[in-house]
């Protein structure tokens, strides 16, 4: 059995000359919700991306749900659900087309995925637009669109990076609301510029700074 | 069964997209429909072509076509920035260069669909002789110029000159298809028999074993950031 959801060990990555990570060394805990912080270039989004498997790590060690993210990756894949800074929907295909095509890239049965999809639209109060093309929805329309992608397959970890950018007030208390209620089910990293409006749901904020871990706090 | 049944998925999205996108395999056609009337005009009568002449010519508008899908291919999803989602995926990295390369036989058979009849008429092209035989080659060569142009794709998605980048290497590294497919259709429409050609079809199936064990090594590299 595996104590942690993300376990990293003295983890460093180097761009060229450029050291984004230097040393991490972090376990989060199941069922964290984990805002991580940081100035532009601080190492945050780099950190997120080695934990959700899309760039491997210069050295060290990450293990997300006791997995490996460079020998299991598969199975780590399947525990996460990733939010990047850009929209990973297929710009010619409808709402409902992407979340199929995930869904299916994630070997869920057809009559698993069409009530999931019903779920994961219904999560992001997006009815209305499930037969809309993605290059029609509005930028903020786009991201709930992307949030349903990201839960589709249940992952345990979610990974969100920058997931409030460009989206409207309303928008964002609706993904709080969501956040709330996952609370104790799945371990969250968060990261963004403001965190004002959700300080009640983060129970753990990391901060980074020049590519090491400057705060590490336990929020009461 | 996974790998296989994964990059079927990701052709058929692809596929999906591009039905949507209708323009693009029309313009990839109406290019193959117009070098082959060029280059009739170029040769004089269609009658006069020779077998090596229409052979060749049928093979250079098959290269040149191909450039054109996969200029597209592994570019689009980096310049829209859905390679990241392909990077969230849990299957193998080769299911997504199969896909890729499903993809890219798929819309050059389309076009094949059209250039074959065309090359009866202005490439001087006799069908009637071993249509099967030919057919087989021109499949083969067409997976293996897939094969061989997916991977460059993929190699010069990151570069910001790609569209000039993936010709310059597509140009040697297809070499080894283009040279054993142009024979053995030449020999084909020659009316020579499988033991004759059957060197430059195993050449083509080493390359396709080459190309296959390099993207083993180098694939899941190349699709990281």
């Amino acid at each position: 059995m595996f104590d942690y959801a993300v376990e990293c060990k003295d983890v460093s990555k180097q761009y060229g000359t450029l050291r984004a990570l230097r040393g991490v060394t972090i376990n989060i805990e199941i069922g964290d919700i984990v805002a991580v912080s940081g100035h532009n270039g601080a190492g945050k989004s780099t950190f997120l991306k080695i934990v959700g498997t899309h760039i491997s790590s210069s050295s060290g060690n990450v293990k997300v749900l006791g997995n490996d993210t460079t020998k299991d990756r598969s199975k780590v894949r399947r525990d996460i659900g990733f939010l990047g800074h850009t929209s990973f929907m297929y710009d010619e295909l409808t709402v409902e087309e992407n979340l199929r095509f995930y869904g299916v890239m994630f070997s869920i049965e057809r009559p698993t995925l069409d009530k999931r999809i019903e779920e994961v639209i219904e999560y992001v109060n997006l009815e209305r637009y499930r037969h809309t093309a993605a290059k029609k929805l509005s930028h903020g329309l786009r991201k709930r669109a992307d949030i349903a992608r990201v839960f589709i397959h249940s992952p345990k970890v979610l990974i969100l990076d920058e997931p409030f950018s460009g989206l409207d007030e309303k928008s964002i208390k609706l993904l709080i609301d969501g956040f709330k209620s996952q609370i104790g089910k799945i371990t969250m990293l968060i990261s963004s510029h403001s965190f004002e409006m959700m300080n009640s749901v983060f129970n753990r904020t990391l901060m980074f700074s020049e590519g090491k871990i400057l705060k590490n706090d336990r929020v009461a | 069964m996974g790998i296989i049944l994964d990059s079927f998925n990701i052709a058929y999205r692809d596929i999906l997209i591009e039905s949507r996108r209708a323009y693009e395999i029309v313009s990839t056609i109406f290019f193959a429909v117009s070098a082959v009337i060029l280059i009739s005009v170029a040769w004089g009568t269609p009658i006069s072509i020779t077998i090596e002449e229409g052979t060749a010519s049928l093979w250079i508008i098959i290269f040149f076509t191909s450039i054109l899908s996969f200029t597209t291919s592994f570019a689009r999803e980096i310049d829209r920035g859905t390679i990241g989602g392909l990077r969230t995926l849990p299957c193998s990295p080769l299911a997504i260069l199969f896909g890729k390369v499903m993809y890219s036989t798929a819309i050059m058979l389309i076009v094949l669909a059209v250039l074959l009849p065309l090359s009866i008429v202005f490439l001087n092209i006799q069908l009637s002789i071993k249509f099967f035989d030919l057919l087989l080659i021109l499949v083969i060569g067409i997976v293996d110029l897939s094969f061989v142009g997916s991977f460059v794709s993929s190699i010069t998605m990151y570069s910001e000159g790609k569209t000039l980048l993936l010709p310059f290497l597509l140009f040697p590294l297809c070499l080894p298809v283009f040279v054993p497919a142009m024979l053995s259709t030449e020999k084909v429409l020659n009316g020579l028999n499988y033991v004759d050609y059957s060197g430059e079809l195993r050449l083509l199936a080493a390359f396709f074993v080459l190309v296959l064990i390099i993207s083993i090594f180098a694939f899941e590299t190349i699709l990281e950031e």
